[in-house]
């Protein structure tokens, strides 16, 4: 954790006047021309619009203005699957090339909002599908720890780009896993919150029942400021939840924990086996450690992707070429889509398209699709029962730590890097993972502290509380 | 002869201000692609919100056919490529539709029952133009509220079809919810028929597609009963297809054979909850429902002793009922006004091409000008003439005849004047009556008429008539 690249820390810096907000910029940019060129966090760098807006910041910064605009002057690395009005949107696609966003997000708007601007688009696995990054149609990015590393994925752009120093905080994306694990193997703070608690409006859906918005920064308060700013009820999201930061339930005492008791049966790291065993021992010291059993564990991987490719097959089909994006005219309209999506997609895309194609196809007549939401269920009363018994649990994000470009080329091995962050996407609850301790290769472990659905207070004083204890 | 059974698939158009997910304008005959957003256009990150006065509409419908709401309904995607369908999939009810069941009575002893009635969005649509190659697509009616109202296959005859279409377009008329023009496309109708000696087994059923009026709806299913007879007699199979409606020919073309290869893939919209209808709603759908053609109808036989026939016609739609129940307020004279209507008015009506509101005769005109006739001021034949004028200048009536001086001659001493002048200007005439011709009292009271330009009283006149000619 640095201090000097802090939410608090660069607004200390503005309102001394050591900085200013377009003076930050200038530095941001000039160290993303220095390392972006081997990191490659960023699919678009933003200039000229932040530029603009860095300067229309009213001077000298006041306390007044900082309070009105908590993140006033904060530049924010975006993940391209999120719409950012008159810059490009191609969630690292070849189909969606050169494809001009013409609304914002409503994160992106409630952001802006709180005086905080898009800095850049940062790179991903194409649509969000992935582990590495290494499945951008345009380029993988690249460790910033050690380049020869993947900055796990797929919210990797946005994880290395917070590590690197480019922004002080990043927007990402997580239907399984892909904030939490590029966090921890960036060795950065990810959060996803509570399905329903950020607004979905404005991001290329993948699979919309589990996508969720989340958000990275350097340190645990950045990254809920940022969550803090951009949470809450939206109209234009069905599935949104009436909720605000507001409303959500307060810290009430706590006395116990909850650990997973197959953890030991799992294939772990050791890094990432003594870091876990260092964060449970660190909190067993104030609470009681609980363990339980999590029977849905093994299912809940085919559970997510029955649901994923499924709805991807579908949310994917309005990339046809007719409206907007990659175009290609056949002779036919058949001839057309099949010319611009093959084009288009990449292979990892093309893959879960046909399996969720064939998952809904006539043959299992939606039973499959069924099936899975009915596991889904499953899983989330499991979770929902142990935290009855405590109020949150510890759980590593990734077994393994970080892997070296092409060293998973079995798609099965890259699917089980979200083993242990599919769950709580599934259960539809908040998680937050934390960097812990240092290999001798500079990696941290990331461990994830997992709460009951608008549990995120409650998270925001754990993570804290490890954060502050352990480092 | 085999038994013919016939079912229906309707789509009607929602007179709602905006689309089924999106705000945008929802209207007919708008320069193409103005009404278009995100949303209805299929854009990444755009979100689906349902439109409540739709969801209204479809539970006004669902009452007034006799269907079981279903307070829980669900969304679900139809996946099938089409460049008209922005999403690559259609937003409609699979599983459980906001209606099930229902029923139409088409006479006193027979009524058409219904399996179910859904919400779905409409797509764009496909503009071919003559003599071009290109299509062009207008997206404007992409995403428009609709409503699909599916009969059970239990109509027997094409005559059946028609009255059921006619009763149904009244109804959704007088509900306000769609104009059920079928030349704008706000009703469309799918039919399917098969032919079966078997009470309990149907035959092999054809659907017939591209009918865009009532009476090719008829045409088209006297047809197919045709066709398949002959078919059967001839011992050759029915096929399972589509066919479209060919009004030039007369008869019915193969459109596309139905396999297997059509697989919509349905699965529940993760993008939207289930639609939940609240006991308030159906409430408040049940008081927005006015007074409905059936009990009209009896309203007007029992309460104003019209006939079944002119209680039939003053019903046949909404605006005509409601001029008539202006008309008779205060001036209870149902057949005069019945009269008016039935001849002036549809008279007029068809000429102009107007609604009866339209043609520029308010009801408290007509009501004006048929109390004037009732009170002797003026003729029935001034009253016609007076017509036009009201409808030009939308003047009282009671105005129009003093300004222009045609108040009726009733002044006994001016008529009797006239009686002997145009007996003075007859002396063969005079001479033949004297005889024995007396059907010639016709002609010396037109004259009279005549002479009085139309406006001398016909009760008064007539009585001096008979008088002078007793002489």
């Amino acid at each position: 954790m640095t201090t000097s690249n802090t939410i608090s820390s660069i607004h200390q810096q503005f309102l001394s006047n050591e900085k200013t907000p377009d003076f930050l910029f200038n530095e941001l940019l000039q160290s993303i021309q220095q390392k972006d060129s081997s990191i490659h966090a960023f699919l678009h760098v933003c200039e000229q619009e932040s530029k603009l807006t860095t300067k229309k910041y009213p001077l000298p910064v006041t306390k007044e203005m900082l309070d009105q605009y908590p993140l006033l002057g904060i530049p924010v690395g975006v993940k391209d699957n999120i719409n950012v009005q008159g810059t490009e949107t191609t969630a690292a696609s070849r189909i969606l090339k050169n494809h001009q966003s013409v609304y914002d997000a409503t994160v992106i708007e409630r952001m802006k909002n709180r005086g905080a601007y898009v800095i850049g688009k940062t790179n991903m696995d194409e649509f969000a599908m992935g582990s590495s990054t290494e499945f951008s149609a345009y380029f993988p990015t690249r460790n910033p720890i050690d380049l020869a590393y993947t900055p796990g994925g797929s919210s990797g752009g946005s994880a290395a780009a917070v590590k690197a120093g480019f922004c002080t905080v990043s927007l990402g994306s997580d239907t399984g896993g892909s904030v939490r694990q590029p966090a921890s193997f960036c060795g950065v703070v990810g959060i996803r919150p509570t399905y329903g608690f950020v607004s979905r409006y404005g991001m290329t859906s993948f699979c919309s029942t589990l996508d969720q918005i989340g958000t990275m920064g350097t340190c645990v308060n950045d990254a809920f400021q940022l969550l803090k700013s951009v949470c809450g009820y939206d109209e234009k999201d069905s599935t949104s939840e009436k909720m605000e930061w507001e409303d959500l339930p307060d810290v009430t005492p706590i006395q116990s924990f909850g650990i997973l008791a197959s953890i030991e049966r799992l294939n772990m790291d050791p890094f990432v086996k003594k870091m876990y065993d260092k964060v449970v021992h660190f909190l067993s010291s104030s609470y009681k450690p609980t363990t339980f059993d999590l029977n849905m564990l093994d299912c809940a991987m085919a559970t997510y992707h029955v649901i994923a490719d499924s709805e991807a097959s579908s949310n994917l089909s309005r990339f046809d070429g007719i409206r907007f994006g990659l175009q290609r005219m056949g002779t036919s309209s058949e001839e057309s889509y099949i010319r611009a999506r093959t084009e288009g997609f990449g292979t990892e895309v093309k893959r879960r398209i046909l399996l969720g194609t064939y998952i809904l196809s006539n043959e299992f007549a939606g039973n499959y699709y069924k099936q899975a939401l009915y596991a889904k269920d499953l899983v989330t009363q499991e979770m929902e029962s142990i935290f009855l018994q405590c109020p949150f649990m510890i759980m590593p994000t990734a077994l393994k730590m970080p892997f070296k470009f092409g060293e998973r080329k079995d798609p099965l091995d890259m699917y089980y890097s979200d083993y242990l962050t599919i769950p709580s996407a599934i259960a539809g609850v908040p998680s937050v993972s934390i960097p812990i301790g240092m290999n001798d290769k500079g990696f941290s472990a990331g461990i994830q502290v997992i709460g009951p659905r608008f549990s995120e207070k409650l998270l925001w004083r754990i993570a804290k509380y490890i954060e502050e204890g352990i480092s | 002869m085999r038994k013919p059974t016939i079912g229906l698939e309707i789509h009607i158009q929602l007179l709602t201000q905006t689309k089924m997910f999106c705000r945008c304008k929802a209207s007919f005959g708008d320069p193409p692609n103005t009404n278009i957003c995100p949303v209805c256009m299929g854009y990444p990150g755009a979100l689906p919100v349902p439109n409540k006065r739709a969801v209204e509409m479809a539970l006004m419908l669902g009452i007034a056919l006799n269907g079981s709401i279903q307070m829980v309904s669900d969304f679900s995607r139809k996946n099938y490529f089409y460049p008209d369908l922005p999403k690559g999939y259609q937003i409609t009810q699979d599983s459980i539709p906001i209606i099930k069941g229902g029923f139409i009575a088409i006479n006193k002893n027979r009524i058409i029952e219904l399996e179910r009635i859904h919400i779905e969005e409409d797509s764009a649509k496909m503009i071919h133009e003559t003599g071009s190659e290109e299509t062009y697509i207008d997206f404007n009616r992409a995403g428009l509220p609709l409503l699909e109202i599916v009969t059970l296959p239990c109509l027997h005859s094409h005559e059946e079809a028609g009255i059921f279409l006619e009763k149904l377009k009244q109804i959704i008329s007088y509900l306000g919810i769609s104009t059920g023009k079928m030349e704008e496309g706000a009703l469309r109708c799918d039919v399917n028929v098969s032919l079966s000696k078997s009470n309990t087994v149907l035959g092999q059923k054809v659907e017939v597609k591209n009918l865009n009026s009532f009476r090719s709806v008829m045409r088209s299913i006297q047809y197919e009963i045709l066709r398949q007879e002959d078919c059967l007699n001839a011992n050759q199979p029915i096929i399972a297809e589509t066919r479209t409606w060919s009004d030039e020919e007369s008869k019915t073309i193969t459109m596309r054979v139905k396999d297997s290869k059509s697989d919509y893939r349905y699965f529940p919209e993760p993008d939207l909850r289930s639609l939940v209808v609240s006991d308030d709603m159906v409430d408040q759908a049940k008081k927005a429902i006015p007074e409905l053609p059936q009990e009209a109808f009896h309203r007007l036989i029992t309460s104003f002793s019209l006939t079944e026939y002119e209680a039939q016609l003053i019903t046949s739609a909404p605006d005509l009922l409601r001029y008539f129940d202006q008309c008779i307020q205060d001036f209870p004279h149902p057949k005069l006004i019945f009269n008016w209507i039935s001849s002036e008015l549809l008279k007029i009506m068809n000429e102009t091409n107007c609604s009866v509101f339209e043609t520029g005769i308010s009801p408290k005109n007509l009501q004006e000008l048929l109390k004037l006739i009732q009170n002797d001021t003026i003729s029935g034949k001034i009253a016609k003439d007076l017509l036009p004028k009201i409808m030009d200048t939308g003047k009282n009536p009671c105005d129009i005849v003093n300004e222009q001086g045609l108040l009726q001659v009733t002044d006994d001493a001016l008529l009797k004047e006239i009686v002997t002048k145009v007996l003075l200007d007859h002396p063969k005439e005079l001479e033949r009556y004297h005889n024995g011709e007396e059907k010639l009292f016709g002609m010396f009271m037109g004259s009279c008429m005549k002479e009085t330009k139309g406006k001398g009283n016909p009760k008064i006149l007539n009585s001096i008539l008979r008088e002078a000619l007793k002489k």
